[in-house]
C-alpha cells in the first residue's frame, strides 16, 4: 500500500538533539527510521524532496535517510533469507579437496565430486572405498601401478591423479572428473546408428589398447566406466577407473567374501570367465577384450547377453553356469527378440560379421579371442571397410572345447562361489538365504555389563545406551557380537577364559562405572579370551550434561582401538536424556518377555518418543513392543507396522527396523518376498544380527529350505550359545530334516539352560514319536509345562500307545481352551491321528484367524506331509501366497 | 528482553550455549550436503533437550528463545571466525575428514561485518538488533518474533525493515 507523502507522520521533524550523547543518537536513529519507513514507498523522484522538506538543516540526516533507502531498493541481499537457510550444514572435506557433491555411490563406495585447494586447483572425482578393505594394501598396490598409470595419456583415458587414505582408514582414488554418462546410455538417448556406435566404440579400444601398451589393465570394464562427456560439441568417450580395479581386487578368503556381503563388487556381466573363475593373477589384457565385447554387444543389441535379472535370481551356480557354459545369442537375435522401445532405439539391424565380431571378442577361451583390443579394432574396421572379416563361424572343434571346458569347472568352483557369492548375497529362487561361513575368530566380541561402583547401585541403566552403541558398531563392521539373552545367562561375569569358551568369543569388552552428580568414570577394557590378557583400557570422564555425545566419543574411541573404521560406527542422535532412560528401560523390560513387560515397555516407548519425537530407536522399541503384543494377541500389527515405519523413515539404516518389517509380513502378511528383501537389507547392514538370522531362518523354514533354515539358525545361536529360545529352534529344525539325535541334544541343552522352557519338552516328544519311541515321547509331554504345547503332544503320544480316549480327552481340552490361538496344533495333532478332514478343518481356522505358527511351519512341518499331498492343500497355499 | 529477569539470563546462556552447539554439531554430522539447517529446529530441539520434563527451568518459552537467539548468534559468528583466522598453512595439509558446517570466506567476512554493525545498532535501537538477531540468526517468522518480544506483528515489520536498511547501509550493500 502506498503511502503519499501528506501522510507522513506528523511528528516526523527534526528537532533539536537532547543532552545526552547516546539518548541523542537513539532519538535520530530513531527518526531516521520513521523517515525511511515514509520514504521508501515514495516515487524515487519524490524522496529527496520529502526528506529535504521533512527535515530542513540537517543535510546529514537527509543523507544517511536516503542512501538506507537507496540500498533497501536493491533486490536480493544476504539479510532477507535467514543465515543457515543459505548454508549447506556438511561439506566435508577430506585434505585439501572439499566435498562438493555426491556423484556416485554404489556397492564400492561413493564418488564425490571434490574441489582441490592444494597444491593445485582443480576439480576432480574422488573415490572413497568402503571399510572392509586393507587399506594399506590397496594403497600400496595402487603405488606400485602409480608410474605406470602417470604415463597413461589418452584422450580416451581418465586420468587417475592419486590414492591414498583418509585418518580413519578409508582408501580413495583422485581420478579427472568426466562430466558424462555411460556410453550405451549416450548412444541408445541419441539414438545412435550401428555406425556411430562402431565409431565411439573403436576410440574406447584404442583407450584400452594404449593402457595394454603401458602394463595397464582395466579389469572393470564396463558401460558405467566409460562415460561420453560432449567437448566442443563432438562426443568423447572416456575410461574411467584405471588402476581402481587392481588395486582394489583381494583374494577371495571367507573373511574379504564375509565383509562384501550385501554389497554389489564387480559386475558379473562384464566379467570374464577366467576372472570369475580363477585366482586374478591368471588375469592378462584379454580379459579386458572379454569385457569390451561384451559392452560391443549391448551397444548393438540394446541389451546384455545374458538377462542380468534371470542371472542374478538364478544364484552363485546359475551365474557359474552361465558364463562357463552357456552361449548367449548372437546380437542380432538378441535384438530381434528383444521388446525394445522402438520410439528410443532406431531400427537397426546387425549384420552376420558383426555378430561374429561381437562373439568372438567374447569367447570364453581367450585363446580364441582378439589378442588384443586393437586387433578387435582392426576386425571392426574391416567390417566398416566392406572388406572379409577374421571372425569365422564356430566349428565343430569349438564344441569339443567347450566340452572339456564343462568338465574342469568342477576345479575352479571354490574361487568362483566365493566371488559370486560376494557380487550378490543371496536369491530367492536358489534359497532364500545364502550366507557366508563363520568369521575369522578375533573379530567376535561379548559386551559385558558394566559394573556398577557407586554405593547405591541404583543406576544399572545408565550405561545400557552406552552398551547398545558399542554393540551396534561392532555388529554394524561385521563382527560377531555375543546376544545379550547370552550374556545375560552367564554365572560369572569375572572369568575371562570361561566366557570366551562358553561364547565362543575371542574378544570380551567389560569395564566399570560410577555416577556422580554432574560427571561420570567409565572405564573399559578389553580382553583376550585365549589368554585373558587385556588389550586395550581406557579411562573416560565424561560430564553429565554431555554424556550423549560421551557415548559417541567412547564408542568411537573403542571402535578405533579395536581397528574399526569410523564409517562403520554410528552417529547418535540428539535425544533427550530423558527420552533415553525411558527407552532404556524398555528396552529391559522387553528382553523379560512377558505380557505384563510388554504392556509396560510400550508405556516407555511412548514416553520416549514424546519427548524426542526423531528418536527412531524408540519407534522401533514400540514397533517390538507392539508386535509382541500382537503375537500373544493383545495388541494390533497395525500399530506395530506403523511404528517400524516411522522408525525407518527417521533411520533408513537401522538393522533392528528392518527385521521387525520382516517379521511383521513373514508372520502376519505371508509377504515372503517383502520379508526376504526386509531381511536381506537388515543382513546388510548387519550380518551378525541375531534377530534378523533368526527371522530369516524362520523365513527360509517357511519356504521349505529346511538346509538354509539350519545354517542361519545355526548362525543365529551362535551368537546366542547360551539361549534357550535358539536351541529349541535349532532342535526343531534338526527333527523337521530327520536329524532326531542331534534335534534331542539341541533340546536337551534348551531345557538344561531353562527348564521350563514352554517347546522344548514339546519338540522332544515329536522326536521321539518319529523314532519309534512312544514311552518317551509320553514323558515329554507330560513334562511340557506350556499348555497348548502339553496337550496337542499329550495328544499324539497317548494315540500312539494306542490310549485314544485319553488322546481325545487332550483334543478336547485344546478345543475348549485354545481354538482361537492354537488352531494350527489342533491340525497337526488331527493329522498325526490320521484324520484327514478334521486337519483340514483346522488348518482352514488357523488360515482365517492368521495363526501365526502356520506360517513357519506348514511347508516342512512332516506332521502336515500327508495334507500337503491331498488336492485340498492347494487351496491353503493358495490363500498364503505359498510358492507350488 | 520480555518477561526475563537479567541475571536469570546471565545464568542460563552458558547452558543453552552448550546445548545449542552440541545439536549444532550432531546436525552437521548427520545432514549430508543439500539439506538445510535450520536454525529454528535447533532451537526448538534445544528447548525440548533442556527442558524436558521440567517447565520451570525457564519462565517460559519466549524467555528461552530471547536467550538462545543471542546464542545462535554468538555460535555462528565464532564459527566464522574460526573459520577465516584458521587458514591453512604452507606445509602439507594433513588428511582429515572434517565435518563442518563450511561458510565460505566471503560469507565468513560478511557475517564478522555483520556482527560489528549489529554491536553498533545495539546502541542505536536494541530492539531491533535482537529482531536481527532472532530473524536472521535463528529464523523465526513476523509473528514467532512478535510473540517473543511481546510486540505487534506490524511494529515487527516496521523496525525489521529499518533494521534491514539502515544494516544494508552500513555494509555498503
Amino acid at each position: 500500500m502506498g503511502r503519499g507523502p501528506g501522510m507522513a507522520p506528523p511528528g516526523v521533524r527534526c528537532v533539536s538533539g537532547p543532552s545526552q550523547e547516546d539518548d541523542a543518537a537513539q532519538v535520530r536513529h530513531q527518526l531516521a527510521g520513521e523517515l525511511f519507513l515514509a520514504a521508501v514507498d515514495l516515487p524515487a523522484s519524490e524522496q529527496l524532496a520529502y526528506l529535504q522538506n521533512q527535515c530542513p538543516g540537517d543535510a546529514d540526516l537527509v543523507a544517511e535517510v536516503l542512501s538506507m533507502v537507496q540500498s533497501s531498493a536493491a533486490e536480493e541481499h544476504f539479510l532477507s533469507r535467514p543465515i543457515l537457510e543459505g548454508v549447506e550444514p556438511l561439506r566435508r572435506t577430506i585434505g585439501p579437496y572439499r566435498l562438493l557433491q555426491m556423484i556416485g555411490e554404489g556397492g564400492m563406495g561413493e564418488v564425490w565430486l571434490v574441489e582441490q585447494t592444494h597444491p593445485i586447483r582443480r576439480r576432480a572425482a574422488l573415490k572413497l572405498i568402503k571399510a572392509g578393505l586393507a587399506t594399506k594394501e590397496v594403497v600400496a598396490r595402487f603405488e606400485s601401478e602409480r608410474q605406470a598409470l602417470a604415463t597413461l595419456d589418452h584422450a580416451a583415458v581418465a586420468k587417475v591423479f592419486e590414492a591414498g587414505s583418509t585418518p580413519d582408514g578409508m582408501p580413495y582414488f583422485l581420478m579427472e572428473y568426466v562430466p558424462g554418462i555411460p556410453i550405451t546410455a549416450h548412444c541408445d538417448s541419441h539414438r545412435m546408428s550401428n555406425h556411430e556406435r562402431l565409431q565411439l566404440f573403436l576410440q574406447v579400444c584404442e583407450g584400452v589398447q594404449h593402457a595394454h601398451d603401458n602394463g595397464i589393465i582395466h579389469r572393470d570394464l564396463k558401460p558405467s566406466n566409460i562415460l561420453v562427456a560432449i567437448k566442443d560439441g563432438v562426443a568423447a568417450p572416456k575410461i574411467i577407473d584405471f588402476g581402481v580395479a587392481k588395486a582394489t581386487s583381494q583374494p577371495l578368503t571367507e573373511r574379504t567374501v564375509y565383509t562384501r556381503i550385501g554389497s554389489m563388487i564387480g559386475t558379473p556381466e562384464y566379467m570374464s570367465p577366467e576372472q570369475a573363475g580363477v585366482t586374478s593373477q591368471d588375469v592378462d589384457t584379454r580379459t579386458d577384450v572379454y569385457s569390451l565385447g561384451v559392452i560391443l554387444y549391448e551397444l548393438l543389441a540394446g541389451s546384455l547377453p545374458f538377462d542380468s535379472d534371470l542371472m542374478r535370481k538364478s544364484g552363485y551356480e546359475g551365474i557359474r553356469r552361465m558364463l562357463l557354459e552357456e552361449d548367449p545369442p548372437p546380437p542380432s537375435a538378441k535384438l530381434r527378440t528383444s521388446a525394445l522401445d522402438s520410439q528410443k532405439t532406431p531400427l537397426r539391424t546387425v549384420p552376420g560379421d558383426l555378430d561374429r565380431i561381437t562373439l568372438k571378442a567374447m569367447d570364453k577361451d581367450r585363446l580364441r579371442r582378439y589378442a588384443s583390443p586393437i586387433a578387435l579394432a582392426a576386425d571392426i574396421r574391416r567390417y566398416l571397410a566392406g572388406e572379409p572379416v577374421q571372425a569365422r563361424p564356430s566349428t565343430i572343434g569349438y564344441r569339443t572345447a567347450k566340452f572339456m571346458r564343462r568338465n574342469r569347472t568342477g576345479v575352479l568352483a571354490g574361487a568362483l562361489v566365493a566371488a559370486v557369492l560376494a557380487a550378490f548375497g543371496f536369491a530367492m529362487k536358489a534359497g532364500v538365504f545364502s550366507t557366508p561361513g563363520v568369521k575369522v575368530e578375533e573379530d567376535s566380541i561379548a559386551v559385558i555389563p558394566l559394573k556398577d561402583l557407586g554405593q547405591q547401585k541404583d543406576q544399572e541403566h545408565f550405561v545400557d545406551g552406552l552398551l547398545e552403541e558399542l554393540q551396534r558398531t561392532f555388529r554394524r563392521a561385521g563382527w560377531r557380537v555375543t546376544y545379550p539373552e547370552s550374556i545375560s545367562q552367564l554365572q560369572d561375569t569375572g572369568n575371562v577364559r570361561e566366557i570366551g569358551r562358553k561364547l565362543n568369543v575371542r574378544r570380551v569388552l567389560s569395564g566399570t562405572f560410577k555416577r556422580y552428580d554432574n560427571r561420570a568414570k567409565i572405564s573399559i577394557q578389553v580382553f583376550d579370551t585365549a589368554d585373558a590378557r587385556t588389550i586395550w583400557s581406557e579411562d573416560f570422564d565424561p560430564s553429565m550434561s554431555d554424556f550423549l555425545q560421551a557415548e559417541g566419543e567412547i564408542t568411537r574411541a573403542t571402535a578405533r582401538a579395536m581397528g574399526i573404521s569410523r564409517k562403520a560406527s554410528t552417529t547418535i542422535q540428539p535425544v533427550s536424556p530423558i527420552a533415553k532412560k525411558a527407552y532404556n528401560e524398555g528396552k529391559d523390560l522387553l528382553g523379560r518377555n512377558n505380557t505384563e513387560s510388554f504392556k509396560a515397555a510400550v508405556k516407555l516407548f511412548d514416553k520416549s518418543i514424546r519427548i524426542s519425537p526423531l528418536f527412531a530407536k524408540a519407534w522401533a522399541g514400540l514397533a517390538a513392543a507392539k508386535q509382541a503384543q500382537a503375537n500373544v494377541a493383545e495388541g494390533s500389527f497395525a500399530d506395530a507396522r506403523k511404528a517400524v515405519d516411522e522408525a525407518l523413515r527417521l533411520d533408513p539404516e537401522l538393522a533392528e527396523a528392518h527385521t521387525i518389517l520382516g517379521n511383521i509380513k513373514l508372520y502376519q502378511d505371508w509377504d515372503w518376498a517383502g520379508a526376504e528383501t526386509a531381511f536381506r537389507r537388515g543382513l546388510e547392514l548387519e550380518p551378525n544380527n541375531r534377530d534378523t538370522l533368526f527371522g530369516a531362518s524362520i523365513l527360509a523354514k517357511s519356504q521349505g529350505h529346511l538346509e538354509e533354515a539350519l545354517e542361519l539358525v545355526k548362525k543365529a545361536s551362535n551368537l546366542n550359545p547360551l539361549s534357550p529360545v535358539d536351541q529349541s529352534e535349532l532342535g526343531l529344525t534338526l527333527h523337521y530334516m530327520g536329524r532326531h539325535e542331534e534335534a534331542i541334544a539341541s533340546l536337551k541343552k534348551s531345557l538344561a539352560l531353562n527348564k521350563d522352557h514352554g517347546a522344548s519338552h514339546a519338540i522332544l516328544c515329536r522326536a521321539y514319536l518319529a523314532m519309534g519311541d512312544a514311552k518317551k515321547g509320553l514323558e515329554e509331554a507330560l513334562a511340557e509345562p506350556h499348555p497348548i504345547f502339553r496337550n496337542y503332544t499329550l495328544a499324539m503320544a497317548y494315540y500312539e500307545l494306542g490310549r485314544t480316549k485319553e488322546s481325545d480327552t487332550a483334543i478336547a481340552a485344546l478345543i475348549k481352551d485354545n481354538s482361537k490361538d492354537a488352531p494350527y496344533n489342533i491340525a497337526e495333532a488331527y493329522a498325526f491321528r490320521g484324520e484327514k478332514d478334521k486337519a483340514f478343518e483346522w488348518l482352514h481356522r488357523a488360515v482365517a484367524e492368521r495363526d501365526t505358527a502356520l506360517g513357519p511351519e506348514i511347508l516342512c512341518d512332516p506332521l502336515i506331509a500327508p495334507l500337503r499331498v491331498d488336492a485340498r492343500f492347494l487351496e491353503i497355499a493358495k490363500k498364503m501366497n505359498l510358492p507350488r | 528482553m520480555q518477561g526475563g529477569k537479567p541475571e536469570a539470563m546471565e545464568e542460563l546462556l552458558p547452558l543453552v550455549y552448550a546445548e545449542l552447539r552440541k545439536l549444532a554439531a550432531g546436525y552437521m554430522k548427520r545432514e549430508r550436503p543439500g539439506h538445510t539447517l535450520q536454525a529454528t529446529a535447533l532451537v526448538h530441539e534445544a528447548f525440548l533437550k533442556m527442558v524436558g520434563g521440567d517447565e520451570s527451568a525457564f519462565a517460559n518459552r519466549s524467555h528461552f528463545f530471547g536467550v538462545a537467539a543471542s546464542v545462535m548468534r554468538h555460535i555462528l559468528v565464532d564459527h566464522a571466525r574460526s573459520h577465516t583466522s584458521g587458514k591453512r598453512g604452507g606445509t602439507a595439509p594433513k588428511l582429515q575428514l572434517d565435518e563442518a558446517l563450511v561458510f565460505s570466506n566471503d560469507q565468513s567476512s560478511q557475517l564478522l561485518e555483520l556482527n560489528d554493525a549489529l554491536d553498533r545498532l545495539n546502541k542505536l535501537s536494541p530492539r531491533q538488533a535482537k529482531i536481527v538477531e532472532l530473524r536472521y540468526f535463528t529464523g523465526l517468522s513476523i509473528p514467532e518474533t512478535a510473540t517473543v518480544l511481546d510486540v505487534a506483528p506490524r511494529t515487527v515489520i516496521r523496525e525489521w525493515a529499518v533494521a534491514q536498511a539502515w544494516l544494508r547501509r552500513e555494509l555498503g550493500a
